[in-house]
């Protein structure tokens, strides 16, 4: 989500991941000797606010479950013994639930295929660009045409192939 | 005492901003990095802007007719620039006195095309505006960071941006294309090689809209903008890595999300149980953990916690605006052409 999106929605799993996922590049680049103590604090601080995030979201389930079952036990004991009732309700304690695993899953899968069709459209693209390209070198070999010179993918910085 | 003006000039587009511009003229001379030179582009206002502007000392410039867009006007100023660096602020932003000084501090990397800063509304005070800050702050201290972290920021918010001059010339500056100017902006440098920097601790100050009918002109040019760049560049985007996740996923939560929040949780409710109203608030906790952090930090917990609820209308209106600009753009095939200023 950025400013003007309606919501936290997919994106917002995304970037939770993105934060998960930044410890085990981290390392990687710490192996490398590419890290530095002030990414290192980056990718904690983030860390640390996607794991409270999904704690929250936990405990926020599992509150609202609790008021739920509790507000139905009150209206049951309402309808049996009457208003005068309802204040001795001895409401059942209810059992702590943790977010059912089905709609997480499904948000991840979700989160998952959409990602993979991004990638997917990817690799169609360029595999288009390759037949595209096959068939110019080929029509230009059998026309005898002065070849063009393929376009190339800019190596190095863009301003050094700029100025080049 | 004030440093020596760095080599960068400040294009200020205005319109009809006498109110505001005096301000933020001020914070820019204020800079304990000045600019060397102010530009106000006086896009044929019909108030006093440009009398106000060069009464503060700035360099005023009028093009001949309204350029029709922010992205215009600062367009017809690029020619203009000499110096190395630019920078881009709205006429109704004020910059925290060391923002410039913080902001193109990384830009001595010739690779790196534009930094950006956070952005926080100067005024806290309607439904609106209170959840327009909610709204920013969790972008800026969650979202934003993590996207710098991988190297793709999304935008590079055209209220406050600075930029190398030569690179911004190399792509034709300010694209008057699509309604959101510095996204476009942004994914050009990313197709041509570039990288953007977020510098978290350059701060501004924008006006946002106070009413509902401002906040429909921004959001009306924001999902238009949105809708019209993911069309513009999708081609482009799918050899991003990280950038086209994010905007897969962006364009998903913004056709998906809206119509989850506008049309099935209401009928879902109505029809099965009032639990699912519980929707359009289960993911509160997500938005509260960092907004409170990062509130915490610049010591302003009780605004944050005082704003949060109006955060929830400000989505419902995003929600109704994108999917309207969807429906515009995609389907009945009748995109947004006219920018109507709404700050």
């Amino acid at each position: 989500m950025s400013a003007g999106l309606p919501g936290v929605g997919l994106s917002g799993v995304f970037f939770i991941i993105s934060a998960l996922v930044m410890v085990p590049l981290e390392i990687a680049r710490t192996v490398r000797g590419q890290s530095s103590l002030a990414r290192w604090a980056t990718v904690l601080r983030h860390l640390a606010m996607a794991l409270a995030m999904i704690v929250c979201v936990e405990l926020t389930y599992a509150g609202v479950r609790l008021a739920v079952a509790a507000l139905h036990a009150a209206t049951r004991h309402v309808s049996r013994f009457g208003a005068a009732g309802a204040a001795q309700a001895s409401v059942p304690k209810p059992a702590f639930h943790m977010l059912p695993v089905a709609p997480v899953a499904v948000t991840l899968a979700v989160v998952a295929l959409l990602l993979v069709a991004a990638k997917s459209a990817h690799l169609l693209s360029r595999w288009r660009q390759a037949r595209a390209l096959a068939i110019m070198r080929s029509c230009s070999a059998t026309c005898s045409l002065p070849s063009t010179p393929m376009p190339q993918r800019a190596s190095g910085s863009p301003a050094q192939s700029e100025a080049a | 005492m004030p440093n020596a003006p760095a080599d960068l000039t400040v294009i200020v587009p205005a319109y009809d901003e006498a109110e505001s511009i005096a301000d933020t003229i001020r914070s820019l001379q204020a800079q304990t990095c000045r600019p060397k030179e102010i530009l106000v582009v006086d896009d044929c206002s019909t108030d006093n802007t440009a009398e106000v502007a060069r009464a503060c000392g700035a360099t005023v410039m009028r093009p001949p007719v309204n350029t029709g867009s922010k992205a215009g006007a600062q367009t017809f100023a690029l020619p203009f620039v000499e110096t190395e660096l630019v920078m881009a602020v709205d006429a109704d932003t004020t910059l925290v006195p060391n923002a410039i000084e913080l902001l193109i501090a990384p830009l001595g990397d010739p690779d790196l095309a534009a930094a950006c800063g956070s952005v926080f509304p100067r005024h806290v005070k309607t439904v609106w505006e209170r959840g327009r800050y909610i709204e920013y702050t969790f972008a800026f201290a969650f979202f934003k960071r993590i996207q710098d972290h991988y190297g793709k920021p999304m935008i590079s918010s055209g209220c406050f941006s600075a930029y190398r001059t030569e690179t911004l010339r190399r792509v034709g500056g300010w694209s008057t294309r699509t309604m959101a100017e510095d996204m476009d902006l942004t994914w050009t440098f990313y197709q041509r090689g570039y990288k953007v920097k977020f510098v978290p601790e350059a701060v501004c100050h924008p006006i946002e809209p106070h009413n509902l009918d401002l906040l429909r002109k921004q959001l009306r040019r924001w999902s238009h903008g949105f809708v019209q760049n993911v069309m513009l560049h999708r081609r482009a985007l799918l050899d991003l890595g990280y950038l086209r996740s994010m905007v897969a996923l962006a364009f998903w939560d913004s056709a998906v999300a809206s119509l989850a929040f506008l049309v099935l949780l209401p009928l879902l409710a109505v029809l099965v149980s009032w639990l699912f109203l519980l929707g359009y608030v289960i993911d509160a906790p997500v938005v509260l953990i960092p907004v409170l952090v990062d509130a915490r930090r610049r010591g302003e917990l009780g605004k944050a916690l005082a704003s949060f609820p109006c955060y929830f209308p400000l989505r419902i209106a995003n929600g109704i605006m994108m999917l309207n600009a969807l429906i515009r753009e995609c389907i009945l095939r009748r995109p947004l052409l006219a920018y109507e200023k709404g700050h």
